[in-house]
């Protein structure tokens, strides 16, 4: 009995400590300490290495304009370069994104739509090449597309179907911005009111007309999002391009290559111009992304009837789906098949050595241990990462949710997609810049390194989500947490975080992913430390396939597992 | 138990919506007042007043003659229901109602001693430890009742606390909830759009427009004694007529009406002005012209033509256009023996203690009731 008092009464006691030190927090001037730091952080770590890199440009444009267009050997052959290297990356970007809605929009309908067997897994297929890392995913294209192990053996060729360039580079691409566009429509087209597409039917209109003058103008925005994201990640991409682009090299890709020759000023240069190209890209949109209609008053009826036959319906989904599998999911996961076909031998000479049990677990070199090493290295960078988010980005998110001034808020919320549409190896440089010894001097490239940009390019992945959850919890139950009594961190950790637990896991978890399977960045910041895409591209440049195929499918694995884990925490969400 | 007054209070959103305009009034221990009114009008925005949610612009607000303006909404000790209940959806009953004295940080028998009476109160007890997604509406109205209670408040803010429940269940809410006001002696100041909850349930009520307070007082003074020709228009049914007043001096006052004169209440407005008389639809009497003398006669009439007869119900319409062209509605009962045919020509009876004058307003009839 006195035990049991004893026990309560320190129960009591923590309470009203943790109740009290909650009220401390509460009061005015420690929350606008909170919030001023808040937004510091977001500076330092997220704006700062942005800016620092414009202002140094503009600094040392002597410096640049020497190196960049008037080199005494190379004369402006540094700037042709670049001005090729963007071309091509912009003309990729188009190309994939055009695609990717054409094909996209069907597909996003049909997942919206039909009920049929087996939509579920197709639902998370669609998704799977956003988790995938992107060099693992552009070596199983790579494999498929551009080596006698893939299609080309359905014809017994003895080399690759495509080989490495542009349009490689394309394939890859589309396999990994796909699932932008259908994602960010998907959502919206299950949650249109179908009476509006009923009302649309009783007045006349056949099923194409309906889709396209009712439904698609109501996505309208959600399609923007999507494609500006498939756009810029097509435009900033580094793993996949890495290994299918061969001599054709897109901006990103120069950079990785500059840096590695240690060219940093022609790559300041380059940093700052894809980002002006992706802050101009950002500012558009956000500016007229309302402004812009649909120029599709017109209508075609007999045209328009004809195609809103099942037959031709039936025809465009069947050729969506038939593209989706043979340009996105069955590359995209012909690795493992690889991986098989090499397991003890190669399939063409026999050559046990060839094989990749020899190559990863016999040969003298240790690719095992590499594989380990770097396996625990991504794995402590990326949980590093996301706890380091998690904390940063909450409070970011809750402020802009809660934030009155409404030119303020849209400001801060344009700012946040900053580093969701710069070249991650852009910002990668720029964080180098800043932090290394061309900057504050604070850190040289490695681990350390590795982690400040890692939490740089998933902050808004972070907060995003977040500020999603706060929106949508009924700001009756914040009200009334207050009004019986408790201080508001009080009432946050009581009411308001059991609302976002399940945000706060989707949000770590797409941050933990981003950061395993991030390859431009980390290249440039890694100094001697190797994380596992990166191992991969190292592999993939030594030729040693089977075991670049070893460490894509472990990734594979990995990012699928937490692909399901995710889908699983955001279904039971939506009921 | 508490008192509060709100003196010459103003609330005034981004610089110029003047939501709340110099309201003052005083709301006695244990009382329970109503405020209605269209929306607009005001009504959410004292109630946040009340609750420390925002701050008066102009004005004080005293609680037991205490100044509230640097008191923090925790420390008020309101308890406030809300229309959707906000009842935390990841807690159980019993932690629903344990929330306010946890977070004040009670010791664990003042918590539980609390949580129980409260939801005996309530006749809760039996689900207490189920959670909110698996009862209905009733019980989250009696959740939402029991942690006010446990939070031990003494004003019970209630902002359409009845809104999300059926009709029937509505009504037996109504007398729940005034009878656990008066048994636990709180202090309740109930926010609703529905008139008749309003006059049924309260001690006063006050009637708000566009941010002012019209009138506030029992709901029998409401009904029948309207001092306000927006009181007049908004509880109840009215219509009203354009009249001068011929004769101010007996306990019946004489008004001129197109060409007739007939006696309403006398409220003191000298003759020769111009008013606008209220008459109440389910007061007045139809009755055909050429009736038989035995018959009830009525003296006190206007003369009009049947435009509509229209059964509604338990009650008829009859739409009427009178001599000088004015249209007004009479309620009758739907059994009333006698059918009025179109352009039919009629006696409006109208009962004089019911018809109640009101200055001619400047501005006309329409634009002073503009809610």
């Amino acid at each position: 009995m006195v035990v049991e008092e004893e026990k309560t009464d320190l129960e009591l006691r923590v309470r009203r400590s943790i109740l009290s030190a909650e009220k401390w927090l509460s009061k005015d001037g420690v929350l606008s300490f909170g919030k001023i730091l808040t937004v510091l952080i977001f500076v330092l770590i997220v704006l700062g290495p942005i800016i620092y890199l414009l202002f140094q440009i503009i600094i040392s444009w002597n410096d640049i304009n020497e190196t960049v267009f008037n080199d005494p050997i190379l004369g402006n052959e540094a700037f042709l370069m670049m001005l090729r290297s963007i071309g091509l990356s912009l003309k990729v970007a188009g190309i994939v994104t055009i695609f990717d809605i054409i094909v996209g929009i069907p597909i996003a309908w049909i997942l919206a739509r039909y009920n049929f067997r087996g939509k579920n897994i197709l639902d998370t297929l669609v998704d799977m090449p956003m988790a995938v890392p992107t060099s693992a995913l552009g070596f199983s294209i790579y494999l498929f597309w551009g080596t006698n192990n893939g299609i080309s053996r359905l014809y017994n060729s003895q080399v690759g179907f495509v080989s490495q360039g542009t349009f490689l580079i394309i394939l890859a691409h589309i396999a990994f911005t796909f699932p932008y566009v259908t994602r960010s429509i998907k959502g919206i087209i299950s949650d249109l009111d179908l009476d509006l597409e009923k009302a649309a039917k009783t007045l006349g209109a056949p099923p194409f007309t309906i889709a396209r003058m009712i439904s698609l103008p109501l996505v309208k925005e959600g399609l923007l999002a999507g494609t500006v994201l498939a756009f810029t990640r097509s435009l900033g991409e580094t793993g996949a391009t890495l290994i299918v682009s061969g001599v054709y090299q897109t901006a990103p890709v120069v950079i990785v290559s500059w840096m590695k020759g240690l060219q940093i000023p022609t790559t300041a240069f380059l940093a700052f111009i894809l980002i002006i190209i992706s802050l101009l890209l950002l500012t558009l949109v956000r500016l007229f992304a309302r402004k812009v209609g649909l120029p599709w008053n017109k209508v075609f009826p007999r045209f328009e009837r004809k195609i809103s036959s099942k037959k031709v319906a039936r025809t465009r989904n069947g050729i969506s789906l038939t593209l989706f599998l043979v340009l996105v999911f069955i590359p995209a996961l012909f690795v493992i098949i690889f991986l098989f076909q090499w397991w003890g031998k190669s399939p063409f000479s026999g050559d046990i050595q060839a094989g990749m049990i020899y190559q990863v677990f016999q040969a003298p070199d240790k690719k095992f241990a590499d594989i380990t090493h770097a396996l625990v290295t991504s794995i402590e960078v990326a949980l590093i990462v996301t706890v380091v988010n998690i904390v940063i980005a909450t409070p970011m998110a809750l402020l802009i949710s809660k934030m009155k001034n409404r030119k303020l808020k849209g400001f801060l919320d344009t700012l946040i997609d900053i580093p969701l549409v710069i070249p991650s190896s852009a910002l990668g440089f720029s964080i180098f810049f800043l932090w290394g010894s061309n900057g504050m001097h604070i850190l040289s490239p490695g681990f350390a390194m590795i982690v400040i940009a890692h939490v740089s390019f998933t902050y808004a992945y972070c907060v995003r989500p977040l500020i999603g959850s706060f929106d949508s919890i009924p700001t009756m139950y914040d009200e009334a947490a207050v009004a019986f009594g408790g201080s508001k961190f009080t009432a946050f950790r009581k009411v308001t975080f059991p609302f976002l637990k399940s945000g706060l896991i989707a949000a770590a978890i797409m941050t933990f992913t981003r950061s395993m399977s991030e390859t431009g960045a980390t290249i440039i910041c890694m100094g001697t430390e190797r994380t596992i895409p990166v191992l991969l591209v190292d592999f993939f440049e030594a030729s040693t396939f089977p075991a670049a195929a070893f460490a894509s499918t472990i990734l594979i694995i990995i990012s699928f597992a937490m692909l399901i884990i995710l889908r699983s925490i955001t279904k039971r969400r939506d009921k | 138990m508490t008192e509060i007054r709100f003196q010459h209070v103003t609330k005034i959103f981004d610089r110029k919506v003047e939501a709340v305009k110099n309201l003052s009034f005083v709301i006695e221990d244990g009382e329970y007042i109503s405020l209605i009114g269209p929306s607009g009008c005001g009504k959410t925005t004292i109630l946040r007043l009340f609750a420390g949610t925002i701050l008066p612009t102009r004005g004080q607000i005293f609680f037991d003659e205490k100044a509230m303006e640097n008191v923090s909404i925790q420390d008020r000790n309101i308890g406030f229901v809300f229309q959707h209940f906000a009842i935390f959806p990841h807690m159980t009953t019993w932690e629903n109602v344990a929330y306010s004295p946890t977070v004040k940080g009670k010791s664990k028998a003042e918590i539980e001693s609390l949580v129980e009476a409260a939801l005996k109160s309530v006749q809760l007890c039996d689900k207490a430890d189920l959670f909110p997604a698996t009862l209905t509406a009733p019980d989250w109205q009696k959740t939402a009742l029991a942690r006010v209670l446990a939070s031990e408040a003494r004003i019970l803010l209630l902002d359409e606390p009845l809104g999300a429940l059926d009709q029937k269940i509505r009504e037996e809410f109504q007398v729940f909830l005034r009878n656990l006001v008066k048994k636990e002696k709180l202090t309740a100041i109930h926010v609703t759009h529905d008139q008749s909850e309003a006059l049924s349930i309260s001690d006063r009520v006050a009637v708000l427009n566009k941010g002012e307070l019209v009138q506030i007082g029992t709901p029998t003074d409401l009904l029948f004694n309207p001092n306000h020709i927006f009181t007049s228009f908004f509880v109840g049914e009215s219509d009203f007529l354009d009249g001068i007043v011929i004769d101010d001096k007996d306990d019946l006052a004489k008004v001129r009406i197109g060409q007739r004169l007939i006696e309403v209440s006398n409220m003191a407005i000298p003759s020769g002005n111009r008013v606008a008389i209220a008459v109440r639809r389910e007061f007045l009497k139809v009755s055909k012209i050429k009736q038989d003398k035995k018959k009830e006669e009525l003296n006190n009439f206007l003369l009009g033509t049947v435009i509509q007869d229209q059964f509604m119900g338990i009650l008829r319409r009859v739409r009427i256009r009178l001599e000088n062209q004015q249209i007004i509605e009479a309620k009758i009962h739907a059994k009333h023996p006698v059918h009025f045919n179109e352009n039919e020509r009629v006696k409006v009876g109208i009962n004089p203690e019911s018809a109640r004058c009101f200055e001619y307003p400047k501005e006309g009839i329409s634009s002073a009731l503009e809610m």
